[in-house]
């Protein structure tokens, strides 16, 4: 490993250690929860990328929906082939298409954010004034972006899920009943806890690299531009080589 | 009198270049300093020092009777709260309106937000500011923008300011406002001012001693007499060594 990966992974746990202390000076009334920040963040990855997600996911479940409808006649074992797909969507679809989602929008708005602030020097304004910059930029992003993941997780499975239901049973006749028994019979609670720790894994990770790659802007216009799709790159790789660990480790 | 600020051998090296060396200085409560020197001579490079923004390659900094070479990331940020700076091009936040600018440094103080708009209203009018509550930085005037930054340095009410090309970019008339309201807030709450200039006029009135600054070295510290009086020898020494040639 180079002294640049090592520089930036000693630069990622020192913003999350100040993202910590902050969440831990808060819930002790040290701190207070920029709450203006706050809710913009919660916009900006929750809300502005949600109907996209939304067609996306409905495109992803007609898919999935034809798809099976296709070979749905072929296999003896119908409710094995829909518990297959449905636990494929719940712990790999869904938390990969909102990973990528939130890197492409909030991990490049907080790259780009925080590039700029340190290229304008509105890093040293929030410096000069007595506030740390972690604080004031990730904190409340890393917030939203857990919080916001895990919403849109859960969403993306139910329509997901909804549209290739309701086309197989628009297409194939197939009831509503047998998949969601063929679920019920192939999804354990462990699999559950994956589908919702999966994205918030990505999220932390998508926030970190955005903060180094942020952090790292020298003084040049076009470092920001760098950065942004830096952070996109790297958050690919990272959700890529998570999902790839939780595949080994955990099966899925 | 107590020393606010303390430099011990300073040197700082960036890219394989020394821009600062071996600066020493002691600067008293309640004090005006001034350092003069031409663009480049590592004027704002000693004032983010002091500010604590870099750190030195050498040497000890000590600030309100912290050493800030050893001092943890919290402490930094107590240390900044009594400490205000004026940076050179602009540090305001161009997302955040003129008012919130201003209420940033208050947010640790625990006041609520109707106290904190009232106390950046307050700086506001004392600074001719008003009016300009819910403007962006982005909107301002060069001159306009310094005096936000001003407000914004000054409204903890800080021991310390720190002031990179005081009066610049200021027209005559917010210059004399400016100094005025400096004088009394030293006056009131025995306020040290360290700037940084580098023209020789009127910023120079309002210090009592000047550091000359030039290449990184400190080569004269004393009042604005004994500088005169230095550059008269210079001028002298340079026309007899003219002469003797």
């Amino acid at each position: 490993m180079n002294t640049k990966a090592l520089e930036n992974i000693g630069l990622a746990l020192f913003v999350l250690r100040d993202c910590l202390q902050l969440y831990r000076n808060i819930l002790l009334g040290r701190s207070r929860l920029d709450l203006k920040v706050f809710v913009d963040d919660l916009r900006e990855v929750g809300l502005s990328i949600l109907p996209l997600l939304t067609v996306v996911a409905i495109i992803v479940g007609l898919v999935i929906g034809v798809q099976t409808e296709n070979v749905l006649g072929e296999v003896n074992v119908p409710g094995l082939l829909l518990g297959s797909i449905g636990l494929a969507i719940i712990k790999h679809f869904a938390p990969l298409l909102v990973g990528l989602f939130v890197a492409g929008r909030s991990g490049i708005a907080l790259a780009v954010r925080i590039g700029s602030m340190v290229l304008n020097r509105e890093a040293d304004g929030l410096i000069v004034s007595g506030i740390n910059p972690i604080h004031y930029t990730v904190g409340p992003m890393l917030l939203a972006m857990l919080l916001m993941s895990f919403a849109l997780a859960v969403w993306t499975d139910l329509i997901v899920l909804a549209t290739a239901a309701l086309w197989l049973w628009l297409e194939a006749g197939i009831p509503w009943s047998l998949f969601q028994d063929s679920l019920r019979g192939m999804l354990d609670s462990g699999d559950l806890v994956i589908s919702v720790v999966k994205p918030l894994i990505f999220a932390l990770l998508i926030a970190l690299i955005a903060a180094v790659n942020g952090c790292r802007v020298s003084r040049q216009v076009e470092a920001v531009s760098k950065a942004a799709s830096r952070t996109m790159i790297d958050a690919i790789a990272a959700i890529q080589l998570t999902n790839l660990l939780f595949v080994f480790a955990f099966g899925g | 009198m107590t020393a606010i600020i303390k430099l011990e051998n300073i040197f700082q090296h960036i890219g394989g270049r020394c821009v600062l060396e071996d600066i020493s200085l002691c600067i008293e409560a309640g004090e005006s300093f001034a350092l003069l020197g031409p663009n480049g001579a590592g004027k704002t490079l000693l004032l983010r020092l002091i500010m604590g923004l870099d750190r030195p390659s050498a040497g000890r900094i000590e600030v309100l009777g912290r050493d800030l070479t050893h001092a943890s990331p919290a402490e930094m940020i107590r240390l900044r709260r009594s400490v205000g700076m004026v940076m050179q091009g602009g540090s305001l936040l161009n997302g955040l309106s003129v008012i919130e600018n201003l209420i940033l440094p208050l947010r640790a103080s625990g006041l609520s937000t109707d106290r904190m708009q009232r106390t950046a209203r307050l700086i506001m009018t004392q600074l001719r500011l008003d009016g300009l509550e819910n403007m962006r930085p982005y909107e301002l005037s060069g001159g306009l923008s310094r005096k936000v930054e001003l407000a914004r340095a000054l409204i903890c009410r800080p021991l310390l300011l720190l002031w990179d090309e005081l009066l610049d970019g200021l027209d005559p008339a917010s210059v004399g406002e400016i100094k005025e309201h400096l004088q009394r807030e030293k006056k009131t709450y025995n306020m040290t001012l360290i700037f940084s200039t580098h023209q020789t006029g009127g910023a120079l009135t309002i210090a009592h001693r000047i550091g000359v600054l030039e290449s990184g070295r400190l080569l004269f510290t004393g009042s604005q007499e004994g500088l005169e009086a230095a550059e008269r020898r210079d001028l002298e020494l340079r026309f007899a060594l003219q002469g003797s040639l």
